[in-house]
């Protein structure tokens, strides 16, 4: 009971001594901060901006190695995987009915048909047919499997 | 009209917009900074969401139907193609503050904030705003919540919006309603497929909850507006063309005003013969509005033989009565109907219909507004499925020329037949008229000005794809020229 009583004790001891110990260490900040360059400047922190968006575009994008795209393409050119997830998670422009459908200042774009041509660049979303045909070769209509 | 979402709390609406993003998705994959810039999600609330929806899953017993799968870059939603989303916005509506205030105001015993908060274990404040807000959706339909916690006001929309939410949330579960009204409900659905009227499951459905609520609101003594004349006189006329099916109506013991309904309603649900409502008048303003639209129509593609025209006065009767006396299908959301398949294969229908319904002054003075995308997706069934499609754009020509023999050239058209919706034709000798050439063989064409797809044999799904994009490119090019 002794010894348990003791080891708590101490215990206890060491563990905030060495909180105090660690606290000693951290340095903060003081109310003024001077420019490194010129000493006599003082200098005002600029507030940190919550803008995740940024970050995680530049921490994600360049990570294309995916499980489901590296499967398909073991070595093939670094380039072609990372088009093909892009083109795979390429959002499909969608036409919906709501209010601004029926107005003039409708993007003419959206509602133009202009062909399934694929030449387009990336940001050209595929045809509903064609990635329908695509589906469905060697499944319903004659044809290999995708 | 109605966005059920709207009734959802702000978390529940973002798990279910994320589930929605995602379902709709090519290869039901997207990039989660996709995603994250559609539903201005932070990283916390984008990973909170994923968990969230996983325990949600889990709690609904969904999770045999949906997983998500997400990895630093993309997030996939696996499914087994048993299930939408619309289950789970069915859980969330139903588990929901909103709908247990709108039941009890339906069935009466709200009787304050505060009380309603102690009943249901949850905070005055709370309840208070979900309220506000009930009230606030519900006057936008002219349906107001009384001093007493009563709904009153436009009596038919009371029935269509709970009708509405009530299929939708409870679907076959009516244990809402007291029992006599069930069994009521139960027999008179019965007689109606007794007498040969057989109603497909969803409309049955609905209509046991749109007869449920209707009697029980009749019997707490809400009338239905009192008709105007112009009303009266269709629904008598109504009446007399299907006098046979009124007949049975007429058998069931529930008020005259209600029969009517059933009638509006069997009507408005394509159950009644389509034969007994060619060459009929409804009603001045119902024809008035099928003539307009016939005019417009006839203006645009100079389709005038009487046939056509008598089947789309018939269709637009229905529409038009519909619209005018019982909107209750309109009240279904179409704002987040996709509609780029009908854009991409029947443009000019898709184009005409849409600027038929441009017309703001006309809209706003029919009182149209609120059911312009149930009217725009209704004006454009009605033409895709009574106009042929070659009526108003010229054919493709497809010659097939492959080196394996005729019999493999017709095998190949028939596999053409999937082109149904772009009014192709087909033929094995090229001339003048020549749209398009499928063949295996290089350099046979290639002195002809024509377009042409080579196929590798069989064809692979590109072969299939490049063939899609040239006809579309082709239908495009048609269409152009067909409107210089």
């Amino acid at each position: 009971m002794e010894n348990k009583k003791k080891i708590i004790v101490l215990g206890t001891l060491v563990l905030f001594s060495t909180a105090l110990l660690l606290q000693e260490d951290v340095s903060f900040a003081n109310d003024t901060i001077y420019s490194p360059v010129d000493p006599n400047q003082e200098v005002k922190p600029v507030a940190p901006s919550d803008v995740p968006e940024e970050k995680t575009t530049e921490s994600s994008v360049p990570v294309v190695r995916t499980e489901s795209s590296s499967k398909e393409q073991p070595k093939a050119k670094k380039q072609t995987p990372k088009k093909e997830t892009e083109k795979k998670t390429m959002q499909r422009k969608k036409l919906y009915l709501d209010e601004a459908f029926f107005t003039n200042d409708f993007n003419h774009q959206a509602i133009a048909l202009n062909g399934g041509s694929s030449g387009g660049g990336q940001g050209h979303s595929e045809a509903q047919l064609t990635e329908t045909l695509k589906l469905l070769s060697g499944v319903a209509i004659y044809g290999r499997r995708k | 009209m109605l966005s059920l979402e709207n009734f959802l709390d702000k978390d529940d609406r973002r798990k279910f917009d994320f589930l929605r993003l995602l379902e709709e998705s090519s290869d039901l994959t997207a990039l989660n900074t996709t995603i994250q810039a559609q539903l201005s999600l932070s990283n916390f609330l984008f990973n909170k969401t994923i968990e969230e929806l996983s325990l949600d899953f889990e709690n609904y017993g969904l999770e045999v139907y949906f997983a998500i799968d997400s990895t630093n870059v993309q997030t996939t939603l696996l499914e087994v193609g048993q299930a939408t989303s619309d289950l789970l916005l069915a859980h969330y509506l139903r588990n929901s503050l909103s709908f247990a205030i709108l039941l009890a105001l339906f069935r009466e015993d709200y009787q304050s904030a505060n009380n309603f908060a102690l009943e249901s274990y949850t905070s005055y404040t709370n309840v208070y705003s979900h309220t506000q807000q009930i009230k606030k959706l519900l006057k936008e339909l002219q349906i107001e919540v009384s001093k007493k916690y009563h709904l009153a006001g436009n009596e038919g929309n009371v029935r269509y919006l709970l009708t509405r939410i009530f299929s939708f949330v409870l679907a076959s579960d009516t244990d809402v309603y007291p029992d006599t009204y069930k069994s009521k409900v139960a027999k008179i659905i019965d007689e109606l497929s007794e007498t040969g009227i057989s109603l497909p499951r969803n409309v049955q459905t609905k209509l046991f909850h749109f007869l449920a609520i209707s009697l029980m609101r009749h019997d707490k003594q809400y009338q239905l507006a009192k008709k105007d004349i112009n009303k009266q006189k269709v629904l008598e006329k109504l009446k007399a063309v299907y006098a046979q099916e009124f007949q049975v109506i007429q058998t069931f013991d529930i008020d005259p005003s209600i029969q009517e309904e059933v009638l509006a309603y069997l009507y408005t649900n394509g159950m009644l013969s389509r034969e007994k409502m060619k060459n009929q008048e409804l009603g001045k303003r119902i024809n008035r509005l099928n003539e307009r639209f016939i005019q417009y129509f006839t203006d645009s593609f100079h389709i005038e033989d009487r046939q056509t025209q008598e089947i789309l006065a018939a269709e637009l009767n229905r529409l038009h009565f519909e619209l005018a006396y019982f909107p209750l299908n309109a009240f279904n959301s179409f704002e987040r109907f996709d509609v780029s398949f009908f854009k991409e294969s029947y443009i000019e229908y898709f184009l005409f219909c849409r600027d038929y319904l441009m017309d703001d002054a006309f809209v706003k003075e029919e009182n149209f507004s609120a059911y312009r995308p149930y009217i725009f997706y209704k004006y454009l069934m009605i033409l895709v499925s009574h106009v042929e499609l070659e009526r108003v754009m010229p054919q493709i020509t497809i010659c097939i020329d492959f080196s394996f023999g005729q019999e493999y050239n017709e095998f190949i058209k028939r596999n053409l037949t999937f082109f149904v919706n772009l009014n192709v034709a087909v033929q094995f000798v090229f001339d003048e008229s020549t749209d398009i050439v499928i063949t295996n063989l290089n350099s046979e064409y290639e002195d002809l000005d024509v377009e042409k797809v080579i196929w590798l044999d069989p064809p692979r799904a590109i072969d299939w794809a490049h063939l899609g994009n040239q006809l579309l490119e082709i239908r495009a090019q048609k269409h152009q020229q067909a409107n210089v």
